[in-house]
């Protein structure tokens, strides 16, 4: 159905969305946005008893643990809220970036179910208590094999949709040889690539470790080993959670906020940097790790240092690009012109606020990732209060903000109360200020994460207040959810429709230069694709033959009682 | 930018983005550097490759783990932690003020963390390696240490606490 | 057309002083928060 035009500026095609392409990326924002409801459940479950106030005896025998709390928490809203909200994002923007369907519909349809089979596969045994084992699962702690299977089904449907997407651009290639891949179609496709190599890691791991041990057929694992191919995708999985925020952020939001993309070189560039930097850098999760040489670790600090780059890069070109919009608002001022940004749009709100939030969690990262440095914040509650600020608010919030007009697109209907929106965003920014700054703080003064420390023997009367403070920032948070699936929810199922012709518009920002202008190399895959092969080969390459061949699989054989 | 003609492939790099890169660029590396200086010049290192042993049959030093007394002032302390009482073994150590102690510790079954509070030792405890690190007690008092790991349900308590005391 | 000549002219002059301001403040941060950290790092001995 699409017509093309050719204009000066690159081939301008008018596509009309098919209505089951749109049913099936708005069966991805359902799925996403039924596990967010639930797995925020649990985080102030989490968050109140750290405040003295226990609420898991009363879910009893639903329920049976504060551990199978968060790991539900953990699982459902780290793993497969994003995931899935992930995948039918970048179905939009391939679809709509490229102006043509998906080249094998059915295959990323399969690819769908698939993921949905392996989150029923996981959910399963997590509520029945038989995996309670948290979302990082470390051997020699055992779940039921279906938590392993259902994590691969879901790591897999994952692939399949990924090469949906690329197949279509291999289409969209042949008809467009010279021209520049939309940057939107582009995001979804680095992220995408870079997905493919990150989930090795875990794919190793589990299928020759956790799953042949879950089903009896090996004895035990090497519970370091084990770590190490975890954390080989343990780190690129918050880009893979991160690059579909920047899309927006770099892609969609200053088109939002009445302006251009400051770069669109520079906005490639960092794109193509997270491919080549996301992975050869995961021992910076094992600094304190006994099975990692100092030296692998530092050499892995610093690239980690080199992955901030780009980051850095984002904060310029977004923050830019945002300054000119406002500017062209009649913004006036070094800073006054933030004022003049649209902060009666939700959508573009929370990605605001999700920026905002993001500098600090940015530079959280950095402490983490500062080799020795982070002996002061190793599991402690410092961590969970940074991965709150990034995860949970620069890519949720973000997400959320994506929400607010990606449902009414999706359904043709009015965003539900928009005033509504703003106060959901400002509720998640408050709220996770509170706790955030809390848990760092707490982690800071030594308290451990991953324990309900309203219970821990060895609470000093020091962190009494902060304690509190995780509780007030838990509740605020979860009043703020329950708005988000409240408004997404309302907006669904109300049945005024927007009028013909005033349709939701997809925002795609143009860019300030012509993309045909930004240079060959920002275009092309291979080499990229290959220095990325070689780094991880560097990075990882001699470790991995290291400790494969000193392979212990009697030293992490699952305890005889089983420890919850 | 707007020196170059507009029809001419380039980054099109705005001078004020390209002074953003430099700055980031040497604010890493003054980071970097700090931490190189801290890690291998003052002696704030991070764990490294100790000993592989075997968690169901722990011999040698860990059949009875606790305090060895190496010279004056120099103490080995070997911990093992376990995930059926999740206690560390010892549960109670006490060091004159001033000793330097070199921390082994392991675990029998499961994953746990040994973080001396107040201190950098911090350290993930894999079974079937050993964990190291050293610290010198200045200053009189009590060091709880804590497991940062998940173990099962007895985490929240699995705690020990070394005392320092006068000489 | 026009529209669009006045705005490509304005990228001539349009040059992000205001993001370079509180970029300035972010760099303020990162110093003086992993700064603090690394001072704790610092203040709480030697591992060797």
């Amino acid at each position: 159905m699409a017509t093309r035009e050719d204009s000066g500026k690159g081939t301008l095609t008018t596509y009309e969305v098919t209505k089951s392409d749109k049913r099936f990326i708005g069966a991805h924002i359902l799925v996403a946005v039924i596990a967010l409801s639930i797995g925020s459940l649990f985080g102030p479950l989490q968050a109140f008893q750290f405040s003295g106030v226990d609420l898991y005896p009363y879910l009893q025998p639903v329920f049976k643990s504060y551990y199978q709390g968060l790991t539900i928490h953990g699982v459902l809203n780290a793993l497969v809220w994003t995931t899935f909200f992930i995948t039918g994002f970048f179905t939009l923007t391939t679809i709509w970036g490229f102006k043509r369907g998906l080249r094998y519909p059915t295959l990323n349809r399969v690819g769908f179910w698939t993921m949905v089979v392996g989150l029923v596969m996981a959910a399963v045994p997590i509520l029945l208590d038989e995996a309670s084992v948290l979302y990082t699962f470390y051997p020699p702690l055992q779940a039921n094999w279906a938590f392993y299977a259902g994590l691969t089904l879901v790591v897999v449907g994952s692939w399949i949709e990924g090469y949906g997407f690329f197949f279509t651009y291999r289409a969209w290639r042949k008809d467009n040889p010279d021209t520049r891949t939309p940057f939107i179609a582009f995001g979804g496709l680095a992220t995408m690539a870079m997905w493919q190599f990150a989930t090795l890691g875990i794919a190793v791991e589990i299928l020759t470790m956790l799953l042949p041990w879950s089903l009896g057929l090996i004895e035990g694992t090497d519970p370091q080993l084990a770590r190490t191919y975890f954390w080989f995708t343990g780190h690129p999985l918050v880009y893979f959670w991160l690059l579909p925020a920047y899309v927006s952020w770099y892609g969609m939001l200053p088109k939002q906020a009445g302006g251009k993309l400051f770069s669109d070189s520079l906005a490639r560039l960092a794109f193509w940097l997270f491919i080549l930097l996301s992975v050869p850098l995961g021992f910076h999760h094992q600094f304190v790790d006994p099975g990692v040489p100092a030296g692998w670790k530092y050499i892995h600090a610093v690239l980690t240092y080199s992955v901030f780059f780009p980051s850095m890069l984002t904060a310029f070109t977004v923050i830019a690009s945002l300054e000119r919009a406002a500017r062209n608002r009649g913004g006036k001022g070094l800073i006054g012109w933030v004022r003049a940004l649209p902060w009666n749009n939700g959508s573009v709100t929370a990605q605001l606020l999700a920026g905002i939030l993001f500098m600090f969690g940015g530079i959280g990262g950095l402490t983490n990732a500062s080799y020795n440095v982070n002996l002061v914040v190793h599991n402690t509650t410092w961590v969970p209060g940074h991965f709150h600020l990034t995860v949970a608010t620069a890519v949720t919030l973000s997400f959320m903000g994506i929400s607010y007009w990606l449902v009414p697109w999706i359904t043709g209907k009015p965003l539900w109360k928009p005033r509504w929106a703003v106060i959901q965003a400002w509720t998640w920014f408050i709220g996770m200020l509170i706790f955030s700054n809390a848990m760092h703080v707490l982690g800071l003064l030594g308290a451990p994460r991953r324990t309900p420390l309203g219970v821990a023997p060895y609470v000093p009367e020091e962190w009494s207040g902060h304690l509190l403070r995780v509780g007030l920032g838990g509740a605020i948070l979860f009043v703020s959810a329950v708005m988000f699936v409240w408004i997404v929810a309302k907006t669904a199922w109300q049945r005024e429709r927007l009028p013909v012709g005033a349709e939701v518009e997809i925002p795609v920002a143009e860019s300030m230069q012509d993309p045909q202008l930004t240079p060959r190399w920002l275009d092309r895959w291979v080499p990229w694709i290959v220095g990325t092969i070689l780094l991880i080969l560097v990075a990882y390459g001699p470790q991995l033959v290291d400790q494969i061949a000193n392979i212990d699989l009697g030293s992490g054989q699952a305890p005889t009682i089983r420890p919850w | 930018m707007s020196e170059q003609n507009a029809t001419q492939e380039s980054m099109h790099i705005d001078p004020y983005e390209r002074n953003w890169i430099r700055i980031s660029i040497i604010l890493l590396i003054v980071f970097a550097a700090a931490v190189t200086i801290a890690g291998f010049a003052l002696g704030f290192q991070v764990p490294s490759p100790e000993e592989r042993v075997d968690p169901n049959n722990l011999t040698g030093p860990w059949e009875n783990p606790g305090l060895r007394e190496l010279s004056p002032g120099v103490y080995d302390l070997y911990i093992i932690g376990n995930a059926t009482t999740w206690q560390f073994e010892p549960r109670e150590v006490e060091v004159p003020v001033g000793s330097t102690v070199s921390f082994y510790v392991t675990s029998t079954d499961i994953q746990h963390g040994f973080k001396l509070q107040d201190t950098n030792i911090n350290m993930q405890i894999v079974p079937g390696q050993v964990s190291k690190l050293t610290y010198t007690f200045d200053e009189v008092g009590t060091y709880d240490y804590i497991c940062t790991e998940y173990c099962g349900v007895g985490h929240a308590a699995m705690f020990g606490s070394l005392t320092v005391v006068e000489k | 057309m026009a529209e669009e000549q006045q705005t490509d002219q304005q990228v001539e002059e349009f040059h992000p002083k205001g993001t370079v301001a509180i970029l300035v403040m972010f760099v303020l941060a990162i110093i003086i928060l992993w700064g603090s950290v690394y001072l704790i790092l610092l203040s709480r001995g030697v591992t060797v």
